[in-house]
């Protein structure tokens, strides 16, 4: 008995080392079995030990537990050793070829009209000017006869109107829904009204169809200084620049009453067209106070209220901004066009995430 | 408009640079479109004369030329006809730029003969039309000076757009006058000294049936005039550099006249006039051969002036041909009339005939300078054609009286937004020709000179006064401080249909803008046509009728873009579409296509074709976004949507009546007609039927999730082909709400295992209380009553 237990006693530091030194799982087995197996040499002393006294039981019981637990955090020891290095050989093995190319991804584009007016709307939104919307097709009254522009004016030449069966009409401008906005609500107003409008040209730069943006704002103490405050934080967060010469030059509109043009610095070089640079001046809107004779036809008393109206041309400041030179290109539905100018919906244009791609 | 800089000297005394009188016309409100100043350009071309032409010995059409340039001989082969000895040309010596063509004259060999420069022709110069021959200048041009200045083509010209108020620039005077307002140029006086007649009366008689459409008309008779006799020279140098034709001295003289002052008047050889002259209303059906050659034949009503065969003059739009001027002309009668600018527009446009005259009616001209007119027009036409002029006839003799304002600095302030003392607002009026009267403290009455017809109200004051003190020297002042923001400053329906395009763009949609209008003959592929929205003036018949639906236009797209090889594509575009079944003929929709493939083949999957059930997802995420559940609504599939789509595999959406928007796979046919050859899948969402959500502020439901286990059970039952599958999900979520927390069809096939005509769904029913777990009993129960439900409402049999 006390033999057999100093025989294993005296084989501890060589069965360590041995178990040291496996190299394969079944082999640790083994020796788990021979050992600590159902009929293993430790198992078969646990045995014995019921036929010892108490005295005698004790002390081998102390033994043989140290014994087996010694063997046992060796053989725990190799078994991690053994994972690891089987674990690190398989991903070894599982070596790929990354050079290959990514899973196929589509995203499409957003079209950069509606890019420029998603922009233009978030700064005069800042400002406190609302959305509005209204009719493409309209008639005489909400086009021309509410703003001013009676039938024999030759202002009505000027917009070279396509016209429609029933004395209607495809809107000039977005000026319509302003009229529809004062006749709808009561002032003060504050509104941009975006939107397609048609006029009888077609050229290198003019399209029968375009885009406008119309604004309006009317409350008791607006003025002509407002307009221009207005217009020029505008036209400096759209073009993201601290700093843009503006020219403001008279003009007429039958709507509007002192009426102005705005102009700003350009620079054109051999391919590109540089924005706020002084070397010539380029048109890009037109704006002016709000002609009483406008706002009696939509029974606003100008006596309290007056305030200023602007409008601009979509298409020409998203060419200046994004450097798109072919107006006609923004119809053309050219893919690799859409590609290019095209912008990335996840970039949503914010004053305060940033406005521009 | 357009004037030289010498025409505007011979009305203001001016010293300043091009540039500066460019800036101040802009700020004046009168936009330079151009200055041209082609001295730069034709610098190096010289008068030169041809002493000699010889036939070129080896070319019958050239001729070899001996040209003197004022210092030496030159020999200049020309194919002109017209070079022959004797004429003075213009010669392009060597190394002179031709601006037509932008060479550099070099010295050649033309067919083995040395040519030394060019003789021009008014075409290569770019002054003139003509390019049958070399330019014949006149004799009096001394040889050896530089053609730019010897011809008057070094006075730069000022190209203005004048706005159509500002009829009272429309004559240099008019303009010359506005630099002197802004003091930067003294405005010489006009002609005062009145006729000298001959103390006859003027022997043709003018009657009008009333005096609508004629305010004053004004005539006089000029006796044995010379209309041979060359116009003057300034006359025709400020002419030809606007590019105006000229014709004799008397109409040149007209002509002058209407561009200097912007004051139109006419001429009628009056030895051709039949008895007296009447201005009237044109009779239906009369005709008319007017200047320009071409006879009109009246609507009825256009305001005319006749003799007694008939029409002589459409007023204030153009003269007759049987009355008109020539070289034999001898006795003229001068006509200077108030003729009402709407009569002028009308017979002008509904004629279409565009002339400066009628251009300055129409902008309304100076009802009081008709005195003045005739003053300038009987001294011209007397020095330069001679003869004797008859008293006056003037109808009507009155001057129009000056409009009143009343206006203050108040108003002035209220407007602009800043102050400007009285005096200053009075001065700025001043130097405009506004006459001031009744001060009274701030506030003042203000005459409006006869000349400012676009002066109506306070405003117009405002702009007059803003206008000298200059548009930059307005200050800038926040707006941010005026009144209030209430509302969500982005309207919901426009951010949501912003929010739609995003959506399928990062799904892989493109988005695009086309034409509102297109092609009656396309738009009737997908729609009935209807008059009420076929466009009466179209500007080509490409874009004639305002389209039905943007699907075709989206078919537009796809065809263009498989024609450069990209045939695997999706698009959308938000916007009208047109018909008279939608309210105010117009409606807002948001249109989409795919086709070709979905996914190519790869290394990662098998190629994959976009399918129908591509875009119904596209589609009820649209809905979803707009804050509605697809799934409840009404879908229905037979013969409810257009014509374009395949008509067993589409549908439509409704809530309640409305529709809401169809999808599906488009007809063949339609693809046909584009040359398309991929599958093509659509949906149109008809975003104007959508009701508007009321914003909740944020706010969201509570939510009632549930921490007790929950079961999932699979059922396969065999259905009629035709059954629509999907309407299962309601049925059986409808048996138990508490209970039933979601149903998926996960599998669908046909085939001879389920028999012909039927087919085999298999759903997967999610069942999970709030309260308790479920026992085994309860389970089955609910399966039990989902077979007996499918059973009894869709005659389904479960697969065992």
């Amino acid at each position: 008995m006390t033999k057999n237990l100093d025989d294993i006693k005296q084989k501890l530091p060589s069965l360590i080392k041995k178990i040291a030194e496996v190299d394969e799982f079944k082999h640790l087995e083994e020796i788990r079995v021979e050992y600590l197996g159902k009929n293993g040499q430790i198992t078969a002393l646990m045995k014995m030990m019921v036929t010892l006294g108490e005295a005698e039981k004790k002390q081998l019981g102390k033994d043989v537990n140290e014994f087996k637990q010694q063997v046992t955090e060796a053989l725990d020891a190799r078994k991690d050793f053994l994972e690891q290095l089987e674990l690190e050989r398989r991903l070894k093995s599982e070596w790929a070829d990354l050079s290959l190319p990514p899973k196929f991804y589509t995203r499409g584009t957003i079209h950069p009209i509606s890019r420029a007016i998603s922009e233009i709307s978030e700064i005069f939104a800042t400002m406190g000017f609302a959305v509005a919307e209204g009719p493409e097709i309209e008639d005489d009254f909400h086009n021309f006869d509410a703003l001013n522009i009676p039938l024999n004016h030759p202002a009505r030449q000027m917009h070279d109107t396509f016209y429609m069966p029933n004395s209607l009409l495809l809107r000039t401008h977005t000026s319509n829904v302003e009229i529809r906005h004062m006749k709808d609500n009561k002032p003060p107003y504050r509104i941009i009204a975006p939107g397609r409008v048609y006029r009888y040209d077609f050229d290198a730069t003019h399209a029968p169809m375009f885009h406008q943006i119309e604004g309006l704002c009317i409350d008791e103490n607006i003025t002509m200084a407002n307009l221009k405050w207005t217009i020029i934080e505008f036209l400096k967060a759209f073009f993201e620049k601290d700093e843009i010469p503006i020219r403001f030059r008279p003009s007429y509109f039958p709507f509007t009453e002192p009426s102005a043009e705005v102009d700003i610095a350009c620079k054109r070089t051999k391919n590109d067209l540089i924005i706020g640079e002084m070397d010539s001046w380029l048109e890009v809107m037109g704006c002016g106070m709000t002609h009483p004779n406008v706002l009696a036809n939509v029974e606003v008393d100008s006596n309290i209220y007056q305030g200023f109206a602007f409008g601009m041309g979509v298409e020409r400041l998203a060419m200046l901004k994004y450097g798109i030179s072919d107006l006609r290109d923004f119809f053309g539905s050219d893919l690799r066009w859409l590609k290019h100018y095209g912008s990335n919906p996840y970039n949503v244009p914010s004053m305060t995430g940033g406005l521009s791609e | 408009m357009k004037f030289t800089i010498t025409w505007l000297k011979q009305f203001l005394e001016i010293d300043a640079s091009l540039n500066e009188i460019s800036l101040a016309l802009t700020s004046l409100g009168l936009e330079v479109d151009e200055i041209i100043d082609r001295s730069a350009e034709l610098k190096d071309f010289i008068v030169a004369e041809i002493l000699a032409a010889e036939p070129h010995p080896n070319a019958d059409k050239l001729r070899v030329c001996r040209v003197f340039d004022g210092s030496k001989e030159l020999q200049v082969v020309c194919g002109a006809p017209n070079a022959r000895a004797g004429i003075k040309v213009v010669l392009a010596p060597i190394g002179a730029i031709v601006p037509a063509n932008k060479l550099e004259i070099k010295q050649s060999k033309i067919r083995d003969v040395e040519s030394q420069g060019m003789l021009c022709s008014a075409v290569e110069l770019k002054i003139g039309n003509d390019s049958s021959g070399i330019i014949e200048l006149d004799a009096n041009y001394q040889v050896g000076t530089p053609f730019i200045t010897a011809s008057g083509l070094d006075d730069p010209i000022f190209d203005l757009s004048v706005t159509p108020n500002r009829g009272d620039c429309l004559g240099v005077y008019g303009i010359a006058r506005e630099l002197a307002a802004l003091k930067l140029g003294t405005l010489k006086p006009l002609e005062s000294l009145p006729v000298i007649d001959d103390g006859t009366e003027c022997p043709i008689k003018v009657e009008t049936d009333n005096n609508i459409g004629c305010k004053r008309l004004l005539a006089r008779f000029f006796r044995g005039v010379d209309n041979n006799k060359k116009t003057p020279d300034f006359v025709t140098d400020n002419l030809q550099a606007v590019g105006a034709k000229t014709i004799s001295p008397a109409v040149d003289i007209t002509n002058w006249v209407c561009m200097s002052y912007g004051r139109p008047s006419h001429v009628y050889d009056a030895d051709k006039i039949v008895g007296n002259i009447k201005i009237r209303k044109a009779i239906k059906d009369e005709k008319f051969v007017a200047l320009n050659e071409t006879e009109y034949t009246m609507k009825g009503g256009e305001l005319v002036i006749s003799d007694e065969e008939g029409i002589i003059s459409l007023a204030g739009v153009i003269g007759g041909k049987r009355t008109a001027c020539d070289q034999n002309t001898a006795n003229i009668l001068l006509e200077i009339a108030v003729f009402d600018p709407g009569e002028v527009a009308n017979s002008g446009r509904y004629h279409m005939i565009e002339t400066d005259s009628r251009y300055r009616f129409e902008r309304k001209i100076d009802e009081n300078f008709l005195q003045q007119a005739d003053f300038i027009l009987s001294a011209m036409l007397l020095k330069y054609c001679g003869g004797t002029a008859s008293k006056n006839l003037d109808r009507i003799a009155q001057e129009q009286s000056s409009k009143r304002i009343k206006y203050s600095s108040l108003l002035f302030a209220r407007k602009a937004g800043f102050k400007l003392p009285l005096e200053t607002i009075i001065s700025l009026l001043e130097s405009l020709g506004f006459r001031i009267s009744a001060k009274q403290e701030d506030a003042f009455e203000v005459a409006v000179p006869s000349f400012r017809n676009d002066i109506e109200i306070a405003e117009d004051i405002t702009e007059e006064v803003l206008r000298l003190y200059g548009y930059n020297n307005i200050p800038s002042i926040t707006l941010l401080s005026e009144g209030k923001i209430s509302k969500p400053p982005i309207a919901k329906k426009f951010s949501v249909a912003k929010q739609l395009v995003r959506l399928l763009a990062i799904q892989g949609y493109h988005e695009l803008v086309t034409w509102s209008f297109m092609k009656k003959e396309k738009a009737e592929k997908f729609a009935e046509l209807e008059d009420k929205i076929a466009i009466v003036n179209p500007i080509s018949v490409e874009l004639s009728y305002m389209r039905p639906t943007i699907i075709a236009n989206l078919l537009d797209a796809l065809k263009i873009n498989q024609e450069r090889g990209f045939s695997n594509l999706s698009v959308v575009e938000i916007g009208p579409v047109f018909s008279s079944s939608h309210p105010n003929l117009q409606t807002k929709v948001c249109a989409g296509v795919r086709s070709g493939f979905a996914n190519l083949k790869s290394i990662h999957n098998k190629a994959e074709k976009f399918n129908i059930f591509d875009v119904k997802r596209d589609l009820f995420m649209l809905i979803g976004e707009c804050g509605f559940d697809a799934d409840k609504m009404n879908l229905v599939q037979d013969k409810v949507t257009p014509r374009y789509y395949h008509p067993s595999q589409s549908a439509a959406l409704f809530m309640g009546k409305n529709l809401i928007a169809y999808f599906g796979k488009l007809h063949p046919q339609i693809l046909k007609c584009y040359e398309l050859d991929m599958d093509t899948y659509a949906f149109e969402l008809f975003l104007d039927n959508i009701p508007e959500t009321k914003s909740k502020a944020g706010k969201k439901i509570a939510t009632g999730f549930s921490d007790y286990q929950s079961v999932k059970r699979d059922f396969a039952f065999i259905l009629d082909k035709k059954f629509p599958a999907g309407s299962l999900i309601k049925m059986i979520e409808a048996l138990d709400k508490k209970l039933i927390q979601a149903v998926e069809i996960f599998d669908s096939f046909e085939g001879s295992a389920v028999g012909e005509n039927k087919k085999s769904i298999a759903l997967n029913v999610t069942i999970q209380a709030r309260d308790r777990t479920l026992t085994e009993a309860e389970i089955e129960q609910l399966s039990d009553r989902i077979i007996a439900e499918v059973s009894h409402k869709a005659g389904g049999v479960l697969r065992r």
